[in-house]
């Protein structure tokens, strides 16, 4: 056999003489496909998951949603609505430590996120509940709930919701809370943002938001 | 993928070989199986609302699953667990090549250079992030980082990966394991196969804390401190695990380190004329072995105080604790960093003066000394939190850690006094260290003043202070080492008057960056903001500016050793006249350092007229410690059996 001539013994990389030889070019391009992948998950999570659902979409949720408030995220932190389909939104508190709301919008003036400058009174410049006919039931460990401009109808004695105004339509949960918010998705179909304003913005800021998809009827 | 290797085998292979995949890829794999095997269990038995795949509590015990798995794939299975358990095993340990770099091994040259190759590669990434900081500090609000948030976790992660990755990693996991058995005339390590497995932890740490982000933000910076982490996402779990596989690595360095230096010592190699440079490393593994369990246990509570949750450290328990805990263990971290920058000074300056080294016995006790007292200053760094009473206790003794200190500089001074000094670069890196390190502790002596203290307490003072402490002992005194061992690491020698330039670039950039942030404290600047009041932006601005220049020049330094180590001219056996242990075998040294045992016959640090050759290469195969055979090449632990094999000399 060729290799077994003495001018193939002497190839000059000594390596190859070695016992349990991995591979080169394995390892390098190996390491080099972590090395991509890590920095794309660190860095580009968001545009992946973008991506992903524009191109398969997401499915759409009617009826009964959960909505639970964790340190700081919810889950879930995307949701596609159609306008028109009656929801019936169980929005839990699951912290054991920290007290969240739920407050959804457009539109977060982000200039005065500043350690030396004005926090912004009213967080969204639009807020989704505006008008929107909404029923709250089931109240639990409520630290307070702004009504905003929507229209709420009370199951039950008022004083469970300790009702506030200023800000957004936002129910505030203790920890271990919950309420349930029964309505039609209204005909305002795009894009909406929600989060959670609690201390300073400090939760939204830490990454305690979600998106909304609402599609045309 | 197995592609198709060339086949050198030639007949004589007793059977068809499928290539192995390359360790490091393997233990990839095999984390994320066992990521996914422990994480899908915890989900599967404690499942959130909502179903979520992964939550704090899983992620927790998947990442112990993800550690394990790691190690198992790059060759605690093939190494050691198959041999233990009685089974064949195909592992066989690589002798020379690249390869052996980049999987398990046992020899502790080769692993020291696994530990300096991560903890450069820790440097970088975290002195990248610094950069950032730095970007982001030439405004006064906020640009690159959208929120406060992404800036603390930048800084947290810079810190985390500076002290735990690099600092307490270069000098005594890399250097320490490289050169203390060379330096004690010592054949191998006492416990090489746990040390081989140990590197392999700090890259699990430096990916783990370099990946927290992905779990979320977190706010406390390299002190993970309670009550605050309470208030933190679940970032701060990937800072407590990767925390833990950094230190564990360390205190495996610090076990074996102390173990070799304790029964592996030349014959006639006593304590008392042990080299300086390994002093200093018995005196911080000491420090190490006392006070990482000590941190490792105060950061494992903070982990149950969340993910449980416990409330151990939070409003309801005692908040000052978790500080007290942490501080308990960091301020000795920072002599763990320091005194082996204290040590090389006094190992180079006697070689480059060719003078004996002045007040020998001084500069030890003064290392150890310092060690003992690092112990007893930890409340220092929270005046602010304390009365007066508790105070004064705390500055007296941290005043006085200036007095051990100070006999360092005493010998180095004495030494260098009427020498006849080769200003050479090595050299030129230990005086600039010690000119920095002077600076850190003349300003720290500042804020050991309680006034001054409560004054200065998180502003840019404080962090000029510990840039100068650290990056003037730990990483200037690195630099100098890895210039006057590269003979020995490499057998090639470096440029000098490359050599030279690059440090005095690196010298004048870094103090032109921290000693502004003296006054940028002064002037009110404090840590942790991002955004700043507009009248501190002219300063922060071209301190930026100095910063990545001197990012550039450690850039420049690491790259230009690299150079050197494959194309520098060739070096002499013993270019710089030393007279330690390490000088008197091949550069590099072979797989047991020396042909024979070496025998130590006189001190190591007396020059000049009528002083002898201090270590004589005799056919005795004694230790100092123990009278084990080591001359056998073929040598392993079962030599080690209560009978001793019979093979004494």
């Amino acid at each position: 056999m060729e290799y077994e001539s003495p001018k193939d013994e002497k190839t000059p990389n000594t390596e190859n003489s070695e016992e349990n030889q991995w591979s080169r070019r394995q390892f390098l391009v190996g390491t080099a496909a972590i090395g991509v992948a890590g920095a794309v998950t660190l860095f580009g999570r968001q545009s992946l998951v973008n991506a992903a659902r524009s191109v398969f979409g997401s499915p759409v949720s009617s009826g009964t949603v959960h909505l639970y408030a964790y340190d700081y995220y919810y889950i879930p932190n995307y949701m596609t609505w159609r306008v028109g389909d009656r929801m019936e939104v169980i929005f839990q508190n699951q912290s054991h430590t920290h007290w969240h709301e739920w407050t959804m919008g457009r539109h977060v003036n982000e200039a005065y996120f500043q350690a030396f400058g004005n926090l912004p009174a009213d967080a969204w410049q639009e807020d989704f509940w505006d008008g929107v006919p909404v029923t709250l039931s089931d109240p639990y460990g409520i630290d307070n709930f702004v009504p905003n401009q929507a229209i709420v109808t009370y199951v039950g004695p008022k004083a469970a919701y300790n009702i506030q105004s200023g800000g957004d339509f936002s129910p505030t949960l203790k920890p271990g809370g919950s309420l349930h918010l029964s309505f039609t998705v209204p005909n305002k179909p795009g894009l909406w943002d929600f989060g959670c304003f609690v201390q300073q913005y400090i939760h939204y800021r830490t990454g305690m938001r979600g998106q909304v998809m609402i599609l045309p009827a | 993928m197995a592609h198709a290797m060339t086949v050198p085998e030639s007949g004589h292979a007793p059977r068809p070989r499928k290539a192995p995949m390359p360790p490091v890829l393997r233990a990839f794999l095999w984390a994320a199986i066992g990521f996914l095997l422990l994480n899908t269990f915890v989900i599967a038995v404690d499942p959130f609302r909502g179903h979520p795949f992964v939550t704090g509590p899983s992620v927790v015990f998947g990442w112990v699953g993800a550690a394990i798995g790691w190690l198992l794939g790059i060759g605690l299975y093939d190494a050691v667990l198959l041999p233990l358990m009685g089974f064949p095993t195909r592992w066989q340990e690589r002798q020379q090549g690249w390869r052996r770099y980049w999987e398990f091994a046992t020899d502790h040259k080769v692993i020291g250079l696994q530990y300096m190759m991560f903890a450069v590669g820790g440097f970088l990434i975290a002195g990248g992030i610094a950069m950032l900081m730095r970007y982001e500090l030439m405004t006064p609000y906020l640009t690159i980082f959208h929120y406060p948030s992404n800036y603390l976790t930048a800084v947290g992660i810079h810190g985390t990966l500076m002290m735990f990755s690099f600092a307490t990693v270069f000098m005594i996991g890399g250097l320490g394991n490289y050169f203390v058995p060379l330096m004690i005339g010592a054949r191998e390590t006492v416990l090489s196969k746990l040390s081989g497995i140990g590197v392999w932890l700090v890259p699990v740490g430096i990916l783990t804390v370099l990946f927290s982000p992905l779990l979320g933000e977190w706010s406390t910076g390299w002190r993970g401190y309670e009550p605050l982490a309470g208030q933190d996402a679940n970032g701060i779990l990937f800072y407590y695990l990767g925390v833990l596989a950094l230190t564990m690595s360390s205190l495996i360095v610090a076990l074996n380190l102390v173990a070799t230096v304790m029964f592996r010592r030349a014959p006639g190699l006593t304590w008392g004329r042990l080299p300086l440079f390994v002093w200093g490393q018995v005196t911080v593994n000491l420090l190490m072995l006392i006070w990482f369990p000590e941190i490792q246990t105060t950061f494992v509570m903070a982990l149950l105080d969340k993910v449980v949750p416990l409330n151990f450290f939070t409003a309801t328990g005692s908040p000052l604790t978790y500080l007290m805990l942490f501080w308990l263990f960091g301020h000795p971290e920072v002599y763990i960093i320091a005194v082996p920058a204290f040590a090389i000074w006094n190992e180079i300056i006697p070689v480059m003066a060719q003078k004996s080294l002045f007040g020998r016995q001084w500069a030890v006790i003064g290392l150890v000394f310092v060690m003992m007292l690092s112990g007893l200053v930890w409340a220092h760094h929270m005046f602010t939190n304390l009365r007066n009473s508790e105070i004064l206790p705390f500055s007296f003794f941290t005043e006085m850690i200036s007095i051990p200190t100070g006999f360092a500089y005493m010998s180095a001074i004495g030494t260098l006094w009427k020498s006849k000094v080769r200003l050479n670069t090595p050299m030129l890196w230990i005086l600039m260290s010690m000119f920095n390190f002077l600076i850190g502790g003349l300003t720290g002596v500042f804020l050991a003043d309680p006034i001054v203290n409560l004054q200065l307490h998180d502003t840019f003072w404080v962090v000029g202070h510990f840039h100068y402490t650290i990056i003037g002992s730990m990483v200037f005194s690195g630099f100098g080492a890895i210039y006057y061992w590269l003979p020995k690491l490499s057998g090639r020698t470096f440029n000098e008057t490359w050599g030279k330039t690059l440090a005095i670039i690196t010298f004048l950039a870094f103090n032109l960056t921290f000693s502004q942030f003296f006054l940028l404290g002064l002037h009110g600047m404090n840590r942790w903001v991002p955004a700043y009041p507009a009248y501190l932006q002219p300063m922060n601005f071209e301190v930026s500016i100095f910063a990545f220049i001197l990012g550039a020049a450690f850039l420049g330094n690491i790259l230009y050793i690299g150079y050197c180590w494959r194309n520098g001219a060739q070096a002499g056996e013993n270019p710089w006249g030393a007279k330690t242990p390490e000088w008197f075998t091949s550069s590099p040294a072979p797989r047991y350092n020396f042909p024979v045992q070496p025998e130590i016959v006189g001190s190591l640090y007396l020059y000049g007229e009528g002083t002898k050759v201090p270590v004589v290469t005799t056919a005795l195969g004694e230790l100092a410690a123990t009278s084990r055979a080591t001359q056998d090449p073929q040598f392993d632990w079962h030599d080690y059996a209560p009978d001793g094999g019979g093979v004494t000399s």
